[in-house]
């Protein structure tokens, strides 16, 4: 690759000298040629001082200081993702009713899909994952850890619940009797697709899907009542 | 003639708050099980260096931003596809990368291919500039023109081989390598005239 007319390095045997990728057998005849001539040896050393600086900077990770940038950015991401799995409510309503008005077919139809689900996970992937689970050893340990997974976020979304029913009791009285109903018949709604899979849950406890299903309506639930404050 | 370059796609310290393969591991299971706690982590994690290749690609704040959050909502969606072939910050920072492409493909400005970009004019002797005031390198790297810039952080501060940055940018691995090539030139006669 040397160039025969003016017997210097090529640029690719500058910049590979530079940022240390020739072979074995080029950088031998690279470096005889570096020993000989200044000025490929002065392009390649300030092309060497450019590469340890992008290596300084690129080892150089601000964590720190990009912490509060990517901190920032957080709750729009969990906000897009927490939208994949739920329709997103309004929260500047005022009005009970029309709160009632919007929350009602949501919850209605996720109460309509967790039953479907329930039904459909009972009758075709049980028998799968029982299957699947009995065949080996390792898929044994997997669907131990996955069971494990889930049955923790079952468990923390519903104390997070249990914990916004108790702030709910506090917050009944100052709710309007239109309000107070519009919740209860949601609560209920989805109470009842809770009830649902839990007895599925209890007839199947061994399979992850169902809990995870669990783990979902009870964050369902979490976000029914995170909104209700909006609905007063 | 050359052998490759390989270099670490993540800064020291900015994934080291999660302890050890198995504790990594375990944060992803529960993450791909739906744990959007388990999510967080991950994001708290691999954030800051995603964002700074977000950054160094598109020299724009506002849009390293919106990128950095396509980037991490695209992961949740395909983090159950995930299957551990690679480390979980290797496999982020390739799809964050293919995001950050997706978006200039959408722009047609950002023509990757060109090498006729008007190359930033070097600093003059005149200018005044010593060795102790000189330009930082993140703001000379803003200066490149795309492709060559692209280029530039893909190899040089991401680590990825001009086969890998041809497989993912459409280009020719010689266009890469010679917009690299020029982009380091470039960086030369900005950085030290």
């Amino acid at each position: 690759m040397t160039n025969p007319s003016a017997n210097h390095l090529s640029e690719d045997e500058r910049q590979c000298a530079a940022d240390g990728t020739l072979d074995a057998v080029s950088r031998a005849r690279v470096d005889a040629h570096l020993g000989e001539c200044r000025e490929c040896a002065a392009d390649v050393a300030r092309l060497t001082a450019l590469m340890n600086r992008i290596d300084d900077k690129r080892l150089s990770g601000s964590a720190a200081t990009l912490a509060p940038v990517v901190e920032g950015l957080w709750p729009e991401i969990r906000r897009q993702i927490e939208s994949t799995k739920v329709v997103a409510l309004d929260s500047d309503e005022t009005a009970a009713r029309r709160w009632r008005l919007r929350v009602d077919p949501w919850v209605i139809g996720v109460a309509a899909s967790v039953a479907a689900i329930t039904a459909l996970t009972v009758i075709q992937i049980v028998p799968r994952v029982v299957g699947s689970v009995a065949a080996t050893g390792a898929s044994a340990v997997a669907a131990d850890s996955t069971l494990r997974f889930a049955n923790d976020s079952v468990e923390s979304y519903r104390e997070e619940a249990d914990r916004l029913m108790d702030d709910l009791q506090l917050q009944r009285a100052q709710l309007s009797p239109a309000a107070r109903e519009a919740i209860d018949d949601d609560l209920k709604t989805v109470d009842l697709a809770i009830a649902e899979l839990q007895a599925a849950v209890a007839h199947d406890p061994r399979n992850p899907a169902l809990r995870a299903m669990l783990a979902s309506s009870y964050r369902q639930k979490v976000d029914v009542l995170k909104k209700i404050p909006n609905a007063s | 003639m050359r052998a490759t370059r390989r270099v670490t796609t993540e800064s020291p310290g900015m994934a080291s708050r999660l302890d050890g393969a198995v504790a990594l591991d375990d944060v992803v299971r529960r993450a791909q099980s739906g744990d959007v706690a388990a999510f967080e982590t991950l994001y708290r994690a691999h954030a800051p260096a995603i964002y700074l290749l977000c950054h160094r690609m598109t020299r724009d704040e506002r849009e390293a931003r919106e990128l950095t959050q396509d980037a991490f909502v695209r992961a949740w969606e395909r983090l159950p596809s995930f299957r551990g072939d690679s480390a979980i910050g290797t496999w982020l920072h390739r799809l964050a990368v293919n995001v950050v492409l997706n978006r200039f493909r959408a722009d047609r400005r950002r023509e990757l291919t060109s090498l006729t970009d008007d190359l930033p004019a070097p600093r003059t002797a005149g200018s005044n500039l010593g060795a102790d005031d000189r330009i930082d390198l993140d703001a000379a790297i803003g200066q490149l023109p795309n492709g060559a810039r692209t280029v530039f952080v893909l190899h040089d501060l991401c680590g990825y081989s001009h086969d890998e940055i041809a497989d993912m940018t459409g280009i020719a691995a010689g266009t890469a390598r010679a917009q690299l090539w020029r982009a380091r030139r470039a960086l030369l006669s900005i950085l030290a005239p």
